[in-house]
């Protein structure tokens, strides 16, 4: 199965319509299909967050090789349990597929992260230099999304879960 | 393409020596590499160049046919991305290939 299989599988779940002569459709792609194969999903594309965010030259030829007709109907690859799940999480912060900025900062966040950068600080003052049109308020929103979708059930410890609790039943008394 | 150094000076006209700038050969090898175009914002992002000399040197490629221009929407936002042309793509090649005679040339020595 290529990688192009589950990148196509993947769109499809999202529910997404893309058109590959559109630039906003590639640029959604080469988006979420980082976050996707970051948090897990294998389709091993090299990818750079230097200049356009993060983006991979192997999936830019794999797109425009495909003719528009292949590439909406094309649908080899069926999704795993786990795939989905993980496309689930990503449904769930639904707004970055809908506001390029915030899709642009929490990829690139991910990538940061992904690289060894952990300090939220730093990461900040990075995404600065690297991307000086994306606002304050997205790369605070990037940041909280980024640590969402990283997050593993297993890192919720009994103490956290305890303090989440406490945080659900503070907001189901208001 | 025989290599000698005679080759390599008659060989500097094979493609428009003006474009063998920093900043405009920077433009055409990035736009080469993405192929999707890139935002005039990320250009001058990583050119770290002022805009009057960014559009001076995009609209001297523009001019040359060498890459075109597209209007995308972008949350609301009207922005300008670059692409390559073919023409572009040819003269980048043409570079690459003066560069890489130049290149065996120097390491190798005339023989």
């Amino acid at each position: 199965m290529s990688n192009f299989d589950k990148v196509i599988s993947s769109l499809k779940y999202l529910g997404l319509a893309l058109e590959i002569k559109n630039y906003n459709s590639r640029y959604l792609i080469q988006k979420i299909t980082y976050i996707n194969q970051a948090l897990g999903m294998d389709t091993n594309y090299n990818f750079t967050i230097y200049i356009a965010g993060p983006y991979s030259k192997q999936l830019t030829r794999d797109y425009f090789n495909e003719s528009e007709e292949i590439f909406l109907n094309k649908n080899n690859y069926q999704l795993t349990y786990k795939d989905t799940k993980r496309l689930d999480k990503i449904k769930r912060c639904c707004e970055i597929l809908t506001n390029s900025p915030l899709l642009e900062a929490t990829s690139t966040i991910i990538y940061l992260k992904k690289e060894g950068i952990v300090n939220d600080d730093e990461i900040i003052k990075k995404i600065k230099i690297l991307k000086p049109h994306i606002s304050y308020e997205n790369i605070i929103l990037g940041l909280v999304r980024a640590k969402e979708l990283l997050f593993k059930p297993e890192y919720l410890t009994k103490d956290l879960k305890e303090e989440n609790d406490l945080i659900d039943s503070i907001e189901n008394m208001e | 393409m025989e290599e000698n150094i005679q080759s390599l000076i008659e060989n500097s006209v094979t493609f428009n020596n003006k474009t063998i700038t920093v900043n405009r050969s920077l433009i055409l090898f990035l736009l080469s590499y993405f192929k999707d175009g890139l935002q005039y914002r990320e250009l001058k992002n990583s050119l770290n160049i002022s805009d009057g000399k960014l559009a001076s040197n995009l609209n001297y490629l523009h001019d040359f046919g060498y890459l075109k221009k597209e209007e995308v929407e972008i949350d609301n936002k009207k922005l300008d991305v670059y692409f390559l042309t073919e023409l572009g793509r040819r003269e980048v090649e043409k570079i690459f290939e003066w560069m890489e005679l130049a290149i065996r040339l120097v390491k190798n020595g005339d023989r």
